[in-house]
Formats: C-alpha cells, structure tokens, sequence
C-alpha cells in the first residue's frame, strides 16, 4: 500500500557516469524514503553523491539502476510529457551557480516559469510580487540578474522556485557562493517556507551552518548513504 | 512571453545579431537584386525580339513555318483584307504589318550580292519597329522605291545612301523580274546573319517584283507589351474566325535566340539562387550554433524547470523568425536603395549571343518576387537555426546544466 506522507521513495538506486573511457559509481544502491515537509540535508565530502542524488530526485538525470517513485509514481515508468509536468508544476529548483535567465528582471524571472504553468496574469503578478517581497527584493524588481550581488541573485533564485508553489524545493549547495551573513539569511527563508507552506526542501551542502538548520540530515560518502 | 524572451536574446549580444541580420540582408538582397537584373535582361531581349524583326507575333497559314514548299506562294494569304477588318476590330492590337519574304540577288551594278528580301509597310512598321537602329540614312516611308539594308549586305555591296541598288528576283509564274530602288537606310539590329543578309523594300514594290497581290506573313503589334494574355486572346480570336491559318509568337519565332536566351538565364538564376541560399543558411548556422553553445547552461535551466524540447526550439525559431524577417527586410530596403542608386544608369551587358552590340540593363526589381524573397530569407534563417539548435535541445538536461 502507498503511504501518502511519503514523498520520495529510492530503491535499491545506482548511478554512474562516464570520465574519459573510466566508468564512475556515483549512486550505490541508495534506498531511501523522504517524507512530506522534510528538511533534509544530504551532507558529505565532495564526490559523495550528494549532487547526483538531487538531480535525480530533481528529473535532471534517470538512474541507470534502482527505482525512485515521486508521490507514488515510479519515474522510471514516466514519459518526457509527464516528467516534464512534474518539473514545471511540482519542483523548485535552486542551484549553487542560481542559474537566472540574464536578458529578463528578477521580477520577470520569476513570472516566466508561473506563465508557462499556464497561471493568469493577476495571480502571477500576486506571486511574483510576494515571493520577492518574502525574500527581501521588492525594491529590486527590474534588476537584471548581471546588476545584482550574488546573494541578491540566490534570493531571485528562491523566489523563483517558492512562487511555483512547488512540492519539492530542491537545492544544491544554495550557499556555497554566498558570504556567511548571506548565507544564514537565505537558509532562514528557506527553513521558514518549509515550515510554513509545508514543503518538502531537499538541500545538498557540507555548510555546517546550513547542516544544523536541518530537521534530518543524511551523510553520504563513496555514493553511499552512512 | 516567447517574442519578448527572442527580442532580448537578440538583443543580448549586439554585434553577432548584427552578423546574423545582414547576413540574412546580404542574402536576400543579392537575390532580390539578382532575380530583377534577370528581369531586366529578360525584357530587354523581349523588347529588342519585338521591336525590331517579329513584333509580338505573326500570322501565316497553318503549318506554314514548318515546312519548306516549292512554291511557297501557293501557301500565301490572299484574303488580307478580310483578316484586316477582323484585326482591327480586336482591342488588343494596335499594329497590323502585311509583309512577304523572298530571297534576291542585289547589286549596284559591279557586285552582286544575295540576300533576303521583305516587303513591308514601310510607314506603319516605321512606328513600331523602333529597335531597328540606322547607322544611315532613315526608316522607309512612303518612297515607291526606297529600298533599306542590313548593315553587313550594305558592306557587301559597297554602297551609301542615295546609291541605286538593283534587285533581281523571279517572279511566281518563273520569269526573272527586276526594280531600281534607291538606298535610303542602312540598318542594324545586333542579330548579324539578319544584318548579313537582309533587305526591305515597300510592299507594294515586292508584290510588282514577285507579280502577286497574295501577302505571306501578317506581323502584330499589340497595345499592352507585357500582358502575354493579350496574345493568347488575339491567336484564339484568329484561330477561330479564320481556320487555316495559325498565329505564333514571338518567342517561337525566335526559338533560337529569344527563348532558349530565356530559359537558359531562369535556369542559371535557380543555379544560383540555391547556392546563396546554401551560403545565408551556412553563414547563419554557423553564428547561431556558437550563439547556443554560450546559452547551454540556459537552456539546461530551462529544461530542468519544465520546458519540453519542442519549447525550447520554440523559443530558438522564434529568434530566427524576428532575425529572419528584420534581416529580409533590410535586404528589400538595401536592394531599392542600391537600385535608385548605383544601379540607377543599367549594366552596361556585353553583346549577349548572335548579337554584336552592348545593351544597357536596369534593373527591374519585382514587387511580385518581393514577398517570395522575404519568405525564403526567413525560411532559411529558420532553418540555419534550426540545424544550430538541434543538438543542444537535445542534450541531456544534466549535460547542459554542467556545461560551462
């Protein structure tokens, strides 16, 4: 029977990757189950896993072994169109690089994915309006993205990702570019969103800072959860 | 979103849209300019076939230009007065030139030359045949007895204006006959075995020389020069009203010179308007590809977030669309201006072939062809983009995201 708190369930998951003609693990046989509103930050040295793991709870790439089904649904069985939906509507993502568009605003970075969801214009300039507001850059609006600090850009980067209203936010390393009083800042936000909206927030980050606002943190070393 | 999102991709880098948008304008204006310099020498041979030897066409009995006859009088129209009254009610014609062909021995008393006699209405033909040019002397008029040369029988026989010119010919029944005329033009019409050989003389004249009142050929010059339909509805009203005989066109008559000019220049014009396509769609993909190269990361975002491939190459085509439609219509804006310009006094042609004079060209930019250009201009941005984008869109979303 599904248990529907359950969010995420890895099974028996492994990934490796190409380097020149030498096959790397990354992924060992993961099995793990993510619950509802989780705060959970995978942590471990560089090359543990942690990243390959978020981009494959993020659709970014597919296990070559194992399963993980999102909501009850395994994703091995998904098509592009449905993958693609789960992207739009159900993950926010945030990277260590932010990854904004340069040519559009912060303002117009955050309503370009809520237009594609297909959301009416009055609601998305609601959104847009809050989640700027919520991560302190009302004032900032029609700023590019190459006009902004970098924690003024993992803000937009949030805010982006907060206004989807996703299910999962997902985020790798979100601090790992920011100065430290950035840093508290943005994972202040981010620990009050998952409190207060119930979203599940999925961090990967050897930040000390970042592993103690947590409320489970999984270690990961050699591809393997410890 | 899409058109807002390709405006300022385009905008984002200057210099390279710049490249791309006149690449595009090089492309189409070079075609559009091209496709009117075709135009132009197109209508300049149309014009010089017309008006100077075939008008727009000729009426003979059926069969008639096709076969080689003993007697070819025998085959002559004899009922010219009839087909006048129906010609002349036609609106579309506006000239009606009887004439007859026969060939001749020349001589100005010491040298005899042959040559190709035709027998004209030497006043009406006057206003039409204007690029029958004269070196010397004039056109013929109402002269019972003049008589005009081809330059090169003019050469031949050692003569100038005013000399008396001898011409021996049978007659249909077989017996020699022979009229002094007297030298009043020397012409010139580019063709040289025309100018080599041939002479003209009043109708009336040749009729006496040949002892007949028959006329062999009727030649037709219409009210609207570019309207082809208007010659299509003159050979049905013939055809109709009259059943033996049969009009021809121009281009037919002049199969040789005219139409395999023509066909030739359309075909060398497909020729090369592949190639510059080919190079618009080269030089576009070779931009755009290292244009998306830079936005893999991008484009890796966009993907992790929702957008399908197909939204993505959306996104790319529709930059090649507003690049492909600014940059066709700077090639359109370029080519009027090159033409009102540089282009303003023609091209001074080469003699083209059978033809020993230089022609000027003008360029006869086509409205018609116009929306025809700037569609391929944007269908072949659309494509050099397209092959630019492909692969990227379809590179892993992981791949990209890591690409620097």
């Amino acid at each position: 029977m599904v248990d529907r708190n359950i969010i995420y369930n890895c099974e028996q998951v492994s990934y490796h990757y190409q380097m020149g003609n030498q096959s790397v693990q990354a992924l060992v046989d993961i099995n793990l189950k993510i619950e509802r509103s989780d705060f959970l930050v995978f942590c471990g040295p560089s090359g543990s896993g942690k990243s390959t793991l978020l981009n494959l709870l993020g659709l970014i790439e597919s296990p070559q072994r194992g399963e993980i089904s999102f909501q009850g649904k395994s994703l091995n069985g998904l098509n592009e169109i449905e993958k693609n939906h789960i992207r739009r509507h159900d993950l926010g993502l945030i990277f260590q690089t932010f990854h904004l568009i340069n040519i559009l605003n912060a303002f117009e970075n955050v309503e370009y994915f809520l237009t594609r969801q297909g959301i009416e214009k009055k609601e998305r300039e609601k959104r847009v309006r809050e989640s700027l507001d919520r991560v302190g850059l009302s004032s900032q609006l029609t700023k590019k993205p190459l006009e902004m600090s970098g924690g003024q850009r993992q803000r937009v980067a949030i805010a982006r990702a907060l206004a989807k209203r996703p299910q999962v936010i997902i985020a790798d390393e979100p601090t790992a570019n920011l100065d430290q009083k950035n840093g508290h800042e943005i994972m202040s936000i981010l620990k009050e969103l998952s409190s207060e909206l119930g979203t599940t927030l999925l961090i990967a980050s050897h930040d000390p800072m970042v592993i103690a606002s947590a409320s489970r943190t999984i270690r990961m070393q050699d591809g393997r959860l410890v | 979103m899409i058109i807002k999102m390709a405006l300022r991709n385009l905008k984002r880098n200057h210099r390279r849209s710049f490249a791309i948008i006149l690449t595009i304008a090089l492309g189409v204006g070079a075609l559009f300019l091209y496709h009117g310099f075709n135009t132009g020498i197109m209508n300049q041979y149309k014009f010089n076939t017309i008006r100077s030897r075939f008008g727009h066409g000729q009426i003979n009995e059926k069969n008639y230009r096709l076969k080689v006859y003993e007697k070819p009088w025998d085959h002559w129209i004899d009922n010219f007065t009839s087909i006048e009254k129906v010609l002349k009610n036609d609106p579309h014609v506006n000239f009606i030139f009887p004439r007859i062909e026969f060939y001749a021995m020349l001589t100005n008393g010491k040298i005899n030359v042959a040559g190709r006699g035709q027998g004209i209405d030497g006043i009406s033909e006057g206003k039409f045949f204007s690029a029958l040019n004269f070196i010397e002397g004039k056109n013929l008029s109402d002269e019972d007895n003049g008589v005009i040369l081809g330059a090169g029988l003019a050469r031949s026989l050692d003569v100038k204006i005013g000399d008396r010119v001898t011409v021996l010919t049978n007659t249909i029944f077989g017996s020699l006959n022979a009229a002094d005329l007297q030298l009043v033009g020397i012409f010139h019409t580019g063709v040289k075995e025309f100018d080599d050989a041939s002479f003209r003389l009043p109708l009336k004249q040749a009729q006496t020389l040949l002892d007949t009142q028959k006329i062999e050929t009727i030649a037709l010059g219409l009210k609207d020069e570019s309207d082809d339909k208007s010659w299509d509805e003159v050979k049905s009203v013939i055809e109709s009203n009259f059943l033996n005989l049969e009009a021809t066109p121009f281009a037919v008559l002049d199969e040789v010179y005219y139409q395999h000019a023509v066909d030739f220049l359309w075909a060398q014009f497909g020729a090369i308007r592949l190639i510059i396509l080919v190079i618009v769609i080269l030089g576009i993909f070779n931009t755009i590809s290292t244009a998306i190269l830079e936005r893999k990361q991008e484009i890796g975002n966009l993907r992790a977030n929702g957008e399908s491939k197909k939204d993505v190459m959306k996104l790319l085509l529709a930059e090649g669309l507003i690049a492909g439609i600014f940059g066709s219509l700077l090639g359109i804006i370029l080519s009027y201006l090159l033409n009102a310009t540089l282009l303003r006094q023609g091209i001074l042609m080469p003699p083209s072939p059978g033809i020993t004079r230089q022609f000027h060209v003008f360029v006869e930019l086509q409205a018609s062809y116009l929306m025809v250009t700037v569609l391929l201009g944007i269908a072949c941005t659309m494509l050099g983009t397209y092959f630019a984008g492909r692969k990227v869109v379809q590179t892993q979303i992981g791949e990209l995201l890591r690409s620097l």
